[in-house]
């Protein structure tokens, strides 16, 4: 296959109407990446992927296939296929021709698309569906067929619009491990756009995070998780969307003292972090990362509000607010705390709603962010 | 269940009636001897005949008038279908400056009053000795077709969703190639329905085939019809038989293609 390294520098894209989609984006997408866009809807990602596939074209900036300025280069001549999210197939034609469509353009060989049509309908299981026209198809078969005619034509590089949306949750999950064990097996450049968090997770190589058309961060996915860039990725990623504490922040000997307008605690400072003096902080942890534990080690205690059983796990809601704690000092950061802190627990723990619950963070899990800028204060590593 | 079919049943059935006398009373006085038609109206014909066909045929002779709207009527169709899947395509689809602006020009060039046209059109012609000739009638005819196909297309087009031609488009096809392999095949229904629409227009178009042709030799059907009058006396019988004869390829094709129309005509309304 070729090189099919993928570069956008600079990307802008304002539409007529004014609205920004993207907003100087660069991405590289190295050869035989899986490259996955997430961020929520309205982010800018399905713009960057159309303008990669050339379906828009960029107000500013430079696209890159390979060695090639595909900037000012027609759709039907960068050499890449899409997916989209609601499979686009030919209407009138049958699966076969669907598959055989994009290398008749190419004026392939017959012998040659029979070849790679049987080919690619045997690896997806389309064998008994090719005279089929798609609209007797399942959305299963057709999101199969749709993969199939971006497959069949053995592209540069792979463009995948929301593919799985369309599918019901179990089918979802299914294709998105087919499409892991594709990606193995084609070793294809890939650049794949959806909304939904766990599916950047599984799939991508590296998850690139959008947000009001900047990139946010690009990391692989357990670095994204982990060393979230800005509070937006923070509570962006993840199952459970991370909880954040508005406090005051000083630095007390070995620890941190973080003063909330209805909280006060204090914590351990966390492994080598670099603050000043005295900050306002938004602080982060995960709903994985908080424990129910007995009342004399806990950093804060709260009232249940809701408990959500997962099968598996609880979610536990927590309501901190609570009168007794509220302090007085008006200088506090104007923020009142949580009224929903989201705390994951073990299926047996026993929690019932309306009971007070004592919660303590994994000391090494927690995050810091700049309350104005979103961004994560420097941790040393 | 009954009471609530049964309205519908008769409001139906009152509007067919309504619409089908006519035809009926027609048909019935075509058949009747030119001496019974002015006797007191009967709904059943005392006598059937013929004669009014066979002069029709033979001593008229209808298949001239015919044949003449057939060719243009046809040929007009088939351009301003082609022209005008190009057009409309272009309008529906293409980022371009003035979209709105052409579109509206494109309307308000059909709404001139075709009187005001005529004696223009009849001197331009003139000058390029086009009077009383196919080509004469047939450009005449695009300039009230082409906008109706035009705005029957670009909304057909504009119905189709974006993604197929994206598809087709990063599969590798140019915009023509997208549109002759891609949108008219889907858009056929569209296609089908503008084109007929359009026939029927030329084929009983009658103020421009008066003015533009001069003898029986490339008059068209209802010029023809129009003409049947002699000085002292009206051939009604014939005529009613011209009529039914002109209409009946009209109702066949809509007949055919019935369903199709419907869908045209439809389309976009409910989800495909």
């Amino acid at each position: 296959m070729d090189v099919a390294r993928v570069r956008l520098d600079d990307i802008h894209k304002t539409y007529a109407n004014g609205r920004q989609a993207a907003n100087g984006i660069d991405l590289d997408v190295a050869d035989g990446e899986l490259m996955v866009l997430v961020g929520p809807s309205g982010c800018g990602k399905s713009t960057v992927l159309r303008i990669v596939a050339g379906l828009e074209t960029a107000t500013r900036g430079t696209i890159w296939i390979g060695d090639r300025d595909v900037t000012d280069v027609r759709p039907q001549d960068r050499d890449v296929a899409m997916v989209f999210q609601q499979y686009a197939l030919y209407p009138h034609k049958s699966v076969r021709q669907n598959l055989a469509f994009a290398l008749e353009l190419r004026r392939m060989s017959r012998l040659e698309i029979d070849r790679r049509v049987t080919q690619v309908s045997r690896v997806l299981g389309l064998d008994d569906l090719l005279d089929g026209k798609p609209a007797q198809l399942s959305g299963g078969q057709r999101q199969r067929v749709a993969l199939g005619r971006a497959i069949v034509r053995e592209p540069k590089a792979f463009l995948f619009d929301e593919p799985l949306s369309n599918l019901d949750a179990k089918l979802r999950i299914q294709t998105r491990a087919e499409l892991t064990r594709l990606h193995r097996r084609l070793g294809a450049t890939m650049i794949y756009v959806t909304h939904d968090q766990e599916e950047a997770m599984t799939l991508g190589d590296r998850i690139a995070v959008l947000h009001e058309g900047r990139l946010q961060q690009c990391a692989p996915p357990l670095e994204v998780y982990r060393t979230p860039a800005n509070a937006f990725v923070a509570g962006f990623v993840g199952s459970y969307a991370m909880n954040f504490l508005a406090c005051e922040l000083a630095e007390e000997g070995n620890h941190l003292r973080l003063d909330g307008r209805a909280l006060s605690l204090t914590i351990p400072l966390p492994p080598a972090t670099d603050v000043s003096s005295t900050r306002h902080v938004l602080v982060g942890i995960r709903p994985e990362d908080v424990e129910i534990v007995d009342s004399d080690s806990a950093d804060l205690t709260g009232r249940v509000d809701v408990v959500e059983r997962l099968g598996a796990q609880l979610l536990v809601h927590v309501d901190l607010r609570e009168p007794s704690r509220e302090t007085a000092d008006p200088s506090a950061i104007d923020r009142v705390a949580p009224s929903d802190f989201r705390v994951v627990a073990g299926a047996e723990a026993a929690v019932r709603e309306n009971d007070s619950v004592a919660l303590r963070f994994r000391r090494n899990r927690l995050h810091l962010f700049d309350p104005a800028s979103g961004g994560r204060l420097p941790v040393r590593a | 269940m009954r009471g609530r079919a049964l309205t519908p049943l008769i409001a139906t059935t009152l509007m067919v009636i309504v619409a089908a006398f006519p035809l009926y009373w027609s048909l019935v006085s075509s058949l009747t001897p030119e001496a019974q038609l002015l006797e007191p109206a009967r709904f059943v014909p005392r006598t059937i005949t013929l004669e009014h066909y066979v002069r029709l045929f033979e001593e008229r002779d209808f298949w001239t008038p015919i044949r003449n709207s057939l060719i243009v009527a046809g040929v007009t169709t088939l351009l301003s279908v082609l022209l005008g899947s190009l057009c409309a395509y272009a309008l529906a689809r293409l980022r371009f400056r003035g979209k709105t602006p052409i579109l509206a020009f494109i309307l308000a060039v059909s709404m001139f009053p075709q009187i005001t046209i005529v004696p223009p059109m009849y001197v331009l012609l003139r000058s390029l000795g086009l009077i009383n000739s196919f080509p004469g009638l047939v450009l005449p005819y695009l300039t009230f077709a082409m906008p109706l196909a035009i705005w029957l297309l670009t909304s057909f087009f504009q119905q189709l969703p974006r993604d197929l031609e994206e598809a087709a488009m990063v599969d590798g096809a140019s915009r023509i190639r997208t549109l002759v392999a891609i949108v008219l095949p889907l858009a056929w229904p569209g296609v089908a329905t503008a084109a007929i629409i359009t026939f029927i227009y030329c084929w009983n178009e009658f103020l421009f085939a008066l003015s533009l042709t001069v003898g029986p030799d490339r008059q068209t059907v209802p010029v023809a019809i129009a003409m049947f009058r002699g000085q002292y006396q009206v051939p009604w019988g014939e005529i009613l038989a011209a009529t039914l004869v002109a209409t009946a390829p009209i109702a066949l094709l809509v007949l055919a293609f019935q369903r199709r129309i419907v869908r045209g005509l439809t389309a976009g309304a409910v989800k495909g």
